[in-house]
């Protein structure tokens, strides 16, 4: 047992940090989150530190490391800021199925960019508002010759206006589920923008595709593999989502702290009130759990031993907790929680958002039955 | 003891109903959007004789009781939170310490007026150091001829930007903490008066909420309520146990519109091959629900006919307020996580009954507050 | 980052959890509770032999010179079993401030006698007001020529009816600080001491100690005067997250209980198992255990490797003392009526559950703990 970072891991927490507190400014994460843009030079500056694809191979832009550090920074970054840190951390959804499932030639095409910081990609695979309801998809993509033609919708896509390419599922009448990437600026793709409460700095919108043609060499591993490939994505994504939760309700958390210290009230600082020393605590303690329970998730992913239903009790845990942190330290800033120049105001509203990414309840839940019961244990 | 609305109430909430979605719910989204109040809303309702519904007729009130005015605003909050807190506060805390302490006069020049909707009141109390230690307040009304001499910040002041006339709490005597205060009406045109800064927030957003400043604003004597100087805090004190009990209708009335919203989405949406209705997990959610808004209601009722006895105690007020505002949070919150995706949308109206909601822990006593209040009313 | 046991550890586990469901099943354990003693003599024996109550110790003193993470390996499966007896008691809160404080003359003269099995220990830590604070302790021990003469009561004493030994914290100066306290080690058959059984919720015996005039001659005194606080300062991690693990082995085997009996029972045509709700209360009781085991094996971690761990003590405690509460309640949901009953062991794991809840402070003691850690300045220090 081991419980503590070891000096590379420390070292990447640091730089993040540093990063982070030293250039997520206060008044931008206020403007951009109420303009709805992306922080580009941000977006920029991470790439060239390297932050962004930190866990690609290293021939691919990336350094190498595992999503453990990913995780870290993820951390940190969401931290600082909520809406800054979740932007900076979705801008290459989708390079996990290319990364793991996608040829060399798609690999140095499309990660590479987006480790530079030059592209965007993002995930469509939803129909429905139900992310992970993949029950009733009617996206089809017909192959011709060398092309697909793609023809269908797909709803709440992450960065729909701003991603440069989007992983697709779809269904090839003969291939079975496959998975594209298709590239924005190809003819026959409408983008229809969504206005978001929480994380407006990633933009959501609803796609849709009339006979959109995608080549060949755009098409990640083989016929039928599609439903692995989204369920890797969603394993990668939900991990990463947890991270965002962690770093949020520490960022929470951590400005809570800081008001109770010094906001007086009847003569005395707010810390010294047992009913506010006692919520701190119990945020802590609820953060520490979803701290750990992340890590170790994390670490068990770099070791190749995934397991689905410790991932669905962290990522329910971690929404539980980010919704309940962000909540209570809210409660502690009093009406200031609630006016827009207040931090804890934005993170309140991507809490929200990021709380729908890690699923509901009753979905992890659903989940964890499942692989504790059996998938058709549910009799009516 | 009743445990029914007898049949003139339940006309009554029938009517209000009806003139609320004929003349509120089409200015919803727009003014929610712009962040504004509709200030047409005042002189509409008014002639609908639905302002100030517990002044009594002599000053041109509809002269109800407190289970009517809850009815009144039950209905008003499933419409729209943010519309709600400006007419409310133009009912309450506005203009009830001038119909229970103000001259003649007074009443005739602001509340018959206020009834009316053609003078907008406001209430201000609140300083930034000041929240919930109402006596920590420091503006200041020292005498100057035949009038006083107000110099102080007040926020958090709904109405604060669109106000005809503001009643306003100051330290009369600064040395007798607590009991030296004395409430004022201030006009918007008295010089020294200003409006700093309207304030965004995270919800209530058509509520107009602002910062006000009082530099050397000079208030006539009779525009003091009461004779005697000292004892303000103690003139508000049945309009803060008023306010309570109204806060108990305030969540009701966000929780009903939340709950229909998730029956109904509930009912119409599939997953997982069935209509969400269908899942034993949802139905016990939407179960939970129904038994917090029949408490919630039940809670509200019976709080407001004691106060109609003359029996309500500052702790029962209490009891109404916490329990309500607090019940009604896990209500929008699985509203919001129930829709997922869909929920984050800014044209769905839940995203507005989670941020609407969230704030009624918080004002006229935050809920940590309320405790206190009621473990005082123990006797401990 | 590791989170999982070794092989060495993964072997200790099953060994220890195979050994506990020979010699401890429920049977034996409902055997206890009516039994005066609470305590099996010969399973005691094997345990030593097995080298248990030595873990901790240095091969010198008869042990094997395990560490914490060690034994909170077997603490585990000690909780999951619900083995009754003065194992803690001995080990811990005997064995510990002996090893710590005592010199090498106290040392050799009780340490290997608590290695072979032959000294049941225990410690009279709490007074009457039931608070753990070392400030509140008004036991006093007066000095005699040879020795000192110990005045006080304490609550709350484990088997002290069988123990050899008693560890008693006093005053030895009339001072409100807590380097006022020193540890004595008591005989436990001295003819001025009176033991009082309490009928406890706790599945472990419970006693009422009262020391009248009490006989300590001078080497029984661990380390010096004025030590004794520091001493209990030391052993109080262990102790705290010594019941964790418990508590946590305690709730694993609940959790499997429970699936278990809502696989088997049958309602409405279907065992409760189909039923989605009943699934999700499985899930959540299944979320609640990760988490208790991953913030208790962090503080486990944290107190074997010698970190500071004093916020992470707390948290795990406080997390734990919740966690098993919310366990039982969901699986005396899905027992229905019959969990109530004394027909299934559920009650048994209740009452464990509400004594590991309390005992070494409770989740409001620990969250103050949390509180004064993260340097927010409390009105009053417990300690």
């Amino acid at each position: 047992m081991d419980f503590q970072l070891s000096d590379e891991q420390k070292d990447v927490q640091r730089a993040a940090r540093e990063f982070a507190q030293g250039e997520f400014d206060p008044d931008l994460a206020l403007e951009l989150d109420q303009s709805g843009k992306p922080p580009e030079s941000l977006w920029k500056k991470a790439a060239q530190l390297g932050f962004i694809g930190i866990h690609y191979p290293e021939e691919f832009g990336g350094q190498g490391m595992g999503l453990f550090e990913s995780v870290l920074t993820i951390e940190a970054f969401c931290s600082a800021d909520s809406g800054i840190g979740s932007a900076l951390s979705m801008v290459d959804i989708g390079a996990e199925v290319i990364l793991k499932f996608g040829s060399k030639d798609q690999k140095e095409r499309f990660v590479i960019p987006l480790a530079k910081g030059a592209k965007r990609m993002s995930i469509a695979f939803a129909e429905s508002e139900d992310g992970q309801d993949l029950s009733s998809l009617s996206t089809v993509s017909e192959r011709r010759g060398n092309e697909y033609f793609l023809c269908g919708e797909k709803r709440f896509v992450l960065n729909a206006t701003l991603a440069d390419w989007f992983v697709t599922l779809c269904k090839e009448p003969k291939e079975g589920w496959i998975t594209l990437i298709v590239e924005r600026d190809r003819e026959g793709i409408n983008i229809h923008p969504i206005e978001k409460m929480g994380l407006r700095m990633i933009p959501f919108g609803d796609l849709d595709f009339r006979e959109v043609r995608v080549d060949i060499e755009n098409r990640i591993g083989n016929g039928g593999e599609g439903m692995a490939h989204v369920h890797h994505c969603h394993q990668v994504m939900g991990l990463r989502s947890a991270a965002q939760a962690l770093g949020t309700a520490q960022g929470a958390f951590d400005r809570a702290m800081g008001h109770a210290k010094q906001r007086i009230q009847f003569g005395k600082k707010l810390s010294q009130f047992q009913a506010i020393r006692h919520k701190l605590a119990d945020m802590a303690v609820d953060i520490e759990v979803a701290r750990w329970l992340t890590y170790k998730s994390a670490t068990e992913y770099d070791q190749g031993k995934m397991d689905s239903k410790f991932l669905s009790i962290t990522q329910l845990e971690a929404g539980r907790t980010l919704v309940r942190v962000v909540d209570e330290a809210l409660q502690i800033f009093g009406g200031y929680g609630y006016i827009a120049e207040q931090a804890i105001e934005h993170y309140f509203r991507d809490a929200w958002a990021i709380r729908v990414e890690l699923g509901t309840e009753e979905e992890e839940k659903d989940a964890i039955a499942k692989i504790m019961f059996g998938p058709d244990s549910i009799k009516k | 003891m009743f445990y029914e609305l007898n049949d003139e109430q339940n006309s009554f909430r029938k009517k209000v109903r009806e003139i609320y979605e004929r003349e509120v719910s089409p200015l919803v989204e727009e003014y929610e959007r712009k962040e504004t109040f509709p200030v047409q809303l005042f002189r509409i309702l008014g002639a609908e004789h639905l302002l100030c519904l517990r002044c009594p007729k002599e000053y041109g009130g509809p002269g109800l009781d407190k289970v009517s005015e809850c009815i009144a605003v039950e209905e008003l909050n499933r419409i729209c939170v943010g519309i709600g807190a400006g007419i409310m506060v133009q009912g309450g805390l506005a203009t009830d310490p001038i119909l229970h302490f103000g001259s003649e006069e007074l009443k005739k020049k602001y509340l018959s007026p206020a009834v009316r909707g053609e003078k907008i009141g406001a209430f201000a109390l609140t300083e930034p150091d000041a929240g919930s230690d109402a006596s920590g307040i420091r503006t200041t009304a020292l005498k100057q001829g035949k009038g006083y001499r107000l110099n102080g910040l007040k926020t958090f002041i709904t109405n604060g930007t669109i106000c005809d006339f503001v009643t306003v709490a100051a330290y009369t005597d600064p040395a007798r903490r607590g009991t030296g205060i004395n409430l004022f009406v201030v006009e918007r045109d008295d010089p020294g008066f200003s409006v700093i800064k309207k304030l965004r927030k995270l919800g209530n957003h058509s509520s107009d909420t602002a910062e006000l400043a009082f530099d050397d604003c000079y208030v006539p004597k009779e525009r003091m309520l009461g004779e005697e100087e000292g004892g303000g805090l103690g003139q508000l004190e049945e309009t803060l146990k008023s306010g309570r009990l109204t806060y108990g209708a305030r969540s009701t009335g966000v929780g009903q519109a939340a709950f229909e919203a998730i029956l109904s989405y509930a009912k119409k949406t599939r997953r997982q091959g069935q209509p969400l209705s269908k899942s034993q997990a949802i139905r016990f959610i939407l179960a939970e629900m129904a038994m917090s808004i029949e408490a919630m209601r039940y809670m509200t009722y019976r709080g407001a006919w004691l106060f109609d006895q003359g029996l309500a105690s500052m702790k029962d007020a209490s009891i109404v307020k916490l329990f309500c505002s607090e019940s009604v949070q896990s209500i929008v919150q699985k509203t919001m996580t129930i829709q997922k995706n869909s929920g984050l949308r800014m044209d769905n109206p839940v995203q507005r009954f989670l941020c609407d909601g969230r704030l009624s822990k918080i004002p006229e006593g935050t809920s940590e507050i309320q405790h206190l209040v009621i473990a005082a009313g123990l006797g401990l | 980052m590791e989170f999982g046991l070794n092989q060495e550890q993964t072997i200790l586990k099953n060994e220890t959890r195979r050994f506990l469901k020979n010699e401890c099943p429920i049977d034996f354990v409902k055997e206890m509770i009516e039994d005066e003693k609470g305590h099996s003599p010969p399973l005691w024996k094997k345990m030593a032999e097995l080298g248990w109550m030595g873990l901790l110790f240095e091969e010198k003193y008869g042990g094997i010179g395990g560490t914490f993470l060690d034994l909170s390996i077997i603490l585990e499966e000690m909780g999951r079993a619900l083995l009754p007896g003065p194992f803690f008691s001995t080990v811990i809160l005997g064995g510990v401030p002996i090893t710590q404080g005592g010199d090498e003359e106290l040392k050799q003269r009780f340490l290997p006698g608590i290695a072979k099995g032959d000294i049941i220990m225990t410690m009279a830590l709490t007074e009457m007001e039931g608070s753990y604070a070392i400030d509140e302790i008004k036991s006093i021990g007066e000095p005699r020529s040879d020795g000192y003469v110990l005045r006080g009561r304490k609550m709350f004493v484990p088997y002290a009816h069988i123990a050899d030994y008693i560890i008693c914290p006093a005053r030895t100066y009339q001072q409100g600080h807590s380097n006022g306290i020193s540890l004595f080690i008591v005989d436990a058959k001295s003819e001025t001491m009176n033991i009082i059984p309490l009928i406890s919720l706790d599945l472990q015996k419970q006693f009422d100690v009262t020391f009248t005039d009490v006989y300590v001659p001078q080497n029984n005194l661990i380390g010096e005067e004025k030590q004794g606080g520091k001493l209990i300062q030391n052993v109080w991690p262990i102790a705290v997250v010594g019941r964790c693990c418990e508590m946590l082995g305690a709730m694993q085997r609940v959790f499997e209980m429970t699936v278990d009996y809502a696989q088997k029972r049958r309602q409405f045509g279907r065992p409760l198992s189909a039923f989605q709700v009943i699934q999700h209360y499985c899930a959540d009781m299944a979320i609640d255990l990760e988490c208790s085991k991953v913030i208790t094996h962090q503080a486990v971690w944290r107190v074997s490797n010698g970190h500071p761990s004093t916020k992470e003590v707390a948290m795990a405690k406080a997390w734990s003392s919740d966690a098993f509460k919310k366990i039982a309640t969901t699986a005396h949901q899905i027992y229905g009526a019959i969990g109530f009953t004394k027909d299934q062991d559920l009650y048994l794991y209740f009452r464990f559950a509400k004594a590991g809840e309390i005992t070494f402070g409770d989740t409001n003691f620990h969250k103050e703990v949390v509180a004064r850690e993260m340097d927010l300045q409390g009105v009053k220090a417990l300690r």
